[in-house]
Order: structure tokens, then sequence, then C-alpha cells
């Protein structure tokens, strides 16, 4: 099984070829701030479908890793972070540029984003199959409980306002029930049209919201457009860093790479996060906190090893549970939905070729990235300067055309336009749209096991609190609001 | 707008949602016996949203500081935005009766206008770069990806 998975990859030069292109692609909309990587994903979720279930999967892993990955380009050279991930990387990155050493930073960028990666991809392959085994064990109760404990994390974690973040989940929920409901079949909230049979096409949810509301704003800043910033120059020589220098900063990687991981597979939270709370991790373990921000390679080593760790935390609970760790995440698994592959306890007994085939992508797009970002630098600087006011319509024709071909049918055109609207107004309403999506997409999971979990208990909820496992997913949950709730009280008082 | 006045349009305008949502689940109808059916969930989900979103409105009714009263103004250029989403529904809606290609090519011309200033404004440019890129997408996609994409007023030629 393991030896087949491996081969379906390394055998396969479509396999071969889209990751690299998935990879490539995903560096160019990393670098360029404007596009990410959730909108590299997105956009090639439809072209995945026509290609069959392993080369699929590898090109959208490719197009994450590239994307995390080329963040850093212009977090460096320019000072805007080319993806959220990595606005920590601006911190040190900045400065390093400025002091005329952009190429070492780069350098050390690249490096340590594989390493990052390689290191969670080395957790995904032992913890995955271990955390199957005991989710085996889990019942309707406790996938009801992990499904809340999710919806409240990301709500407390996402955003300013623990309010918000409820308000936005609750309302991705309340979205996901239009259409055939879990159990019995029952056709609601449909209004009578055959469009919404099957409910909202995920992919058209995740285009509108990822990718047309950015698109609209553009228009909102349409005189700041053109501004290209200065892209500083640098010379690239190595990885920029000495073995000595290595040594040194061994336990800041490992310790980084442990955060990113821990972030990616709690649901929801994704790279920005982790990247920041790496960086002031080793702010705080530092014999030298006060040279942070001053240009050191302390703080891109923490921001860029944290973000790649985050990719395979993500995947850890995503593939054993079904449950996205981040919006990318979210949409990798509608991809592996379409597919035909149910993400879950038994995707090791069910689809345990493909799982070890997964984790040979996730190798093959790490190896392609060092080599492909390093050596191909200096054309993704070039297209970073491809003008916006250009570039964003034509980014838009393709959410078109992957919203209609997802079932060919102009009504998923329609609801991304749609969904771009509603991200428009959350946006202006401060409401952040992550808890959303993760809402919208686990909304039937929960619906599904609160009712199977109702009808075996006769209606008592009871058993909720008093299987351990579900009640201490429960319990976390609960903390989890109340903590941020005090914190925010806190916080308000300080600043009064 | 100030942020008071934006908070507060936020939770009315999610209470509303969630009187709705409650008062269209009762058109659901439970048919499995022994199960809470499925207008549970959605009542559950309905009720939680009015809980939040009045708790919300209070917190934002009780709040009366000054920098959360204080009038902010929009650094957004409101035409643009307008612009951008009078164009973006056009082209959804036009996507199908005029087809892939021409509701595409008015599209990008368009919204290279609106997105584009005194300085870069090259219309003949603008021309020729969305139909090389809107016929290289239409070819990339139906002969490469095999996809369907609707040939609208094309079809009759």
């Amino acid at each position: 099984m393991v030896l087949e998975g491996i081969l379906a990859v390394i055998l396969s030069p479509t396999c071969l070829l889209v990751t690299l292109l998935g990879v490539i692609v995903g560096i160019i909309f990393g670098s360029i701030p404007g596009l990410s990587a959730t909108m590299a994903v997105v956009l090639f979720l439809p072209m995945s479908f026509g290609l069959e279930p392993v080369s699929g999967i590898s090109l959208l892993m490719g197009l994450y890793i590239g994307g995390i990955s080329g963040g850093c380009i212009s977090a460096i050279l320019l000072k805007i972070p080319g993806t959220p991930s990595s606005i920590s990387t601006v911190f040190d990155g900045g400065p390093m540029a400025d002091r005329g050493e952009a190429g070492k930073a780069i350098g050390i960028s690249i490096l340590y984003s594989f390493i990052g990666g390689i290191l969670s991809l080395i957790a995904l392959i032992f913890i995955s199959p271990f955390l199957a085994s005991i989710t085996l064990k889990f019942t309707a109760f406790e996938y009801f409980s992990i499904a809340l404990f999710s919806l409240t994390i990301i709500a407390s974690m996402s955003g300013k306002s623990v309010l918000n973040g409820l308000l936005s989940g609750l309302l991705g929920m309340a979205l996901a029930f239009v259409g055939i409901s879990p159990i019995d079949g029952f056709m609601r909230f449909n209004f009578d049209s055959i469009n919404l049979l099957n409910g909202f096409d995920i992919v058209a949810v995740l285009i509108g919201l990822f990718a047309v509301t950015d698109i609209i704003q553009t228009g909102a800043n349409r005189r700041t457009l053109s501004e290209k910033g200065n892209i500083i120059q640098y010379s690239l020589k190595g990885f920029g860093i000495s073995m000595h220098e290595f040594k040194g900063q061994f336990v800041n990687m490992m310790r980084s790479a442990l955060i990113g991981l821990g972030i990616g597979i709690l649901p929801g939270i994704g790279g920005s996060t982790s990247g920041l709370l790496a960086y002031s991790a080793a702010q705080n373990g530092s014999k030298y906190p006060e040279k942070f921000g001053t240009g050191i390679i302390d703080g891109v080593i923490a921001s860029e090893t944290a973000n790649n760790a985050t990719i395979g935390g993500a995947l850890i609970p995503l593939l054993t549970m079904g449950i996205p760790g981040s919006t990318v995440a979210a949409v990798i698994l509608g991809g592996l939905t379409i597919h035909g592959i149910t993400p879950g306890p038994l995707i090791f007994v069910k689809n345990g070729v493909f799982m070890y085939a997964i984790f040979t992508a996730l190798l093959v797009a790490n190896l392609y990235m060092l080599v492909v970002e390093y050596s191909g630098l200096k054309w993704f600087v070039k297209l970073m300067g491809i003008p916006k006011h250009i570039l964003l319509p034509i980014v838009m024709v393709l959410c078109a055309v992957g919203a209609y071909a997802t079932g060919n049918n102009v009504f998923d055109v329609w609801s991304i336009f749609a969904f771009g609207m509603l991200g428009l107004m959350l946006k202006k309403l401060a409401i952040t749209t992550t808890p959303f999506i993760i809402g919208y997409i686990l909304s039937g999971m929960a619906e599904e096991n609160l009712r199977r979990a109702l009808i075996v208990s006769k209606g008592d909820l009871l058993p909720f609190i008093t299987r351990p496992i579900s009640a201490l997913f429960l319990l976390v949950a609960v903390v989890s609001v109340v903590m941020i709730v005090i914190k925010n009280k806190a916080s308000k008082k300080a600043t009064a | 707008m100030s942020e008071k006045r934006r908070d507060l349009i936020g939770s009315i305008v999610f209470l509303v949602f969630g009187i709705f949502l409650f008062a269209i689940s009762f058109t659901v109808k439970t048919i499995i016996e022994n199960d809470v059916g499925p207008a549970f969930m959605p009542k559950v989900v309905a009720v939680a949203i009015m809980i939040v979103s009045v708790s919300k409105l209070v917190i934002a009714l009780k709040n009366h500081s000054a920098e959360y009263t204080a009038i902010k103004k929009s650094k957004d250029d409101k035409m643009g935005s307008l612009l951008t989403i009078l164009n973006l529904g056009a082209y959804v809606i036009l996507f199908e009766p005029l087809g892939f290609i021409i509701s595409s090519i008015l599209f990008l011309v368009l919204q290279m206008i609106i997105l584009s200033d005194k300085v870069n404004f090259k219309p003949i440019k603008f021309v020729i770069i969305s139909i090389i890129s809107t016929v290289a997408i239409y070819f990339l996609f139906v002969y490469a990806f095999n996809l369907m994409l609707p040939e609208g007023l094309l079809n009759i030629i």
C-alpha cells in the first residue's frame, strides 16, 4: 500500500508535471500582493476535477505549498506580505532588505519554508494513522462535539470580536441548510428553485468569498492600485546561512515548526496567526529580544518555518476527521469529496494508496518549491510588476470560468457574484469570513451527527457530557470562548 | 460611519435574518419518528443568531466612548466600487446569453478602464489584451481541460 502510493506519484509523468505547475502558479499567486494562496487553490479546483484523483490532489498540494512559500518574496522585496501568512516575515525581512541583505533574507526564507514543510510532513505521516485509529471509536456524539468545538475555536480566534466570529460561523451554517437535508433527504429552503436542489455549490461559495470579494474591493482602492512600491535589489548567494548560524537557530526552528503544526491542527486559524505566534515566541525566548524588528534572521526563520509547518498540520484533522484546519484545507476538502474520497477515520483502510500518494506529492511539491523558488526568483520578481488593473479583471474571468465549469451551470456564475457581494457586506460590517466558510462546511456534519446521536439516545442530551471525549471537546469549546471574552475585557480596561 | 453605527446595523441585519430563518423553518416537516427532524438544526441556529445579535446590539447601545462613536470618513472610492459591482453584475447576467467570449471581452475592457488612472489609461492596449486573454482561456479550458463554456451569440455565426 505504501509503495503503491509512492509509485502512483513518482511513476506518473502527469502527476509530476501538474505538481510542478501547481508549485509555480502557487508561488506566483503567493508573491503577488492581492492574490493569495487560497485564491490559487480555489481557482484551480475546477481544473483538478478533470484530472484523475491522485494528479488532481497533487496539483492542489503544489498550489498550497507554492502559495504559502511565495509570500516571502514580496514580504522582503516590497515589504508587503504577498499572502497573509507572511505578515510576520516583513518584520525582520524588511529591515534586512533595507540593509542590503535582501538576498540573504530570501535565501533563508526559502530554506526554512522547505524545512517547515518537511517537518510538518513528517508529523502528518506519523500522527494521522494514529489519530485515524482513535477516531475509529468516535460515534455521532463525538463528531457533533468536535464540529461544535471547531466552530467555537474559529469564532473566538479569528478577528477581534467573538460575537462577530460567531455570527459569521452561524450564517455559514444557515446557508448550508439550503437543499436536501441529511438522513431523511427532505427538501428545504430552496424556494421552489431547481437550482437550489443541492444547495449552493461549495466551489461557487469559495470563489465568491475568497476571490470575487477581493476583486470588488479593488474597485474601491483603484486610486492606489498603480502604486507599485519599490522592488529592492537583491543578490542570492547560497541560502544565506552558515552552519554555525544554522546550529544557533535550531531551537527556534523546532519551536516555530511545532507552533505552526499546532495552529494548523486547530481548525480554521491558519498561517497568518501561526507566523505571528512563532515570531512572538521566538522573541520571548530570545537572549536579545530588543533586536527583533531590526532585521535579524531569527524573525524571518520563525515566521517562514511556522507558516509552512501549518500546511501539514492543517491536513491532519482534514484527512482523519474531515475537519479542515485552514481555509485552504477547506477548499482541498471540496476537491477530495468531488474525487469520491471521503476523509475520515477509515481513509487509511479505504483509500490507503491514495493517502501515501498525498504524502509523496507533498514531499515532491516541497522539493519543487525549494528548487523552483530559488532558481526562478528572477522571473517571479518580474511577474510582481504586472499591473493590477490588467491582472485582476483577468483573474475575475478565471473565477467565472471556474464556477461555470464545476457544474456546467450558469447559476453557479450568478452565485459567485452573490457570494462576492455577501463577502463585501460582511467586510463592511467588520465580520471575518473564515468562520463563515468553516460553518458552511461543518454544518452538514454537525446536523447529521446531532440527529443521529439524538435518535440513538432517544432525545437524551446527557451522553454528550457523560462520554469522555465528547465532554472534553465541549469543555474546551466553552473554555476557549470564556477565555477570549475575559481577555477582551481585560484589554479594553487596559486601554480605557 | 462610526463603529457604533456599523455594529448597530450589523446586529439588526443578523437579527432580522435570524427571525426569518426561524419563521421559514416551520415550513419544514419531520418524516422519521424519534428524529428531531430537518427543521430542528435550522431552528437552533436561528435562535443562536438571534441571541448573539441581540447581545451585540445591547453591547453596542451601551458603549458611548468617544472613539466608538466618532464618525470615520471612509477612504473608499465609492464610484470605483459601484462601477465594479455594476460591471460584474452585467457580466454574470450576460455570461450565458452573449456567450463566454463576447461577455468576457466586454467585461475585461470595461473593468480595465474602471481600474486604470490617467497615466495608464490605454484603451487600445486593453482591447488587445482582453481579446488575447479571453481567447487563450477559452481554448485552454475547452480543448485542454475538456470543459464546456457557453457559446452564446457566436453559436449563430
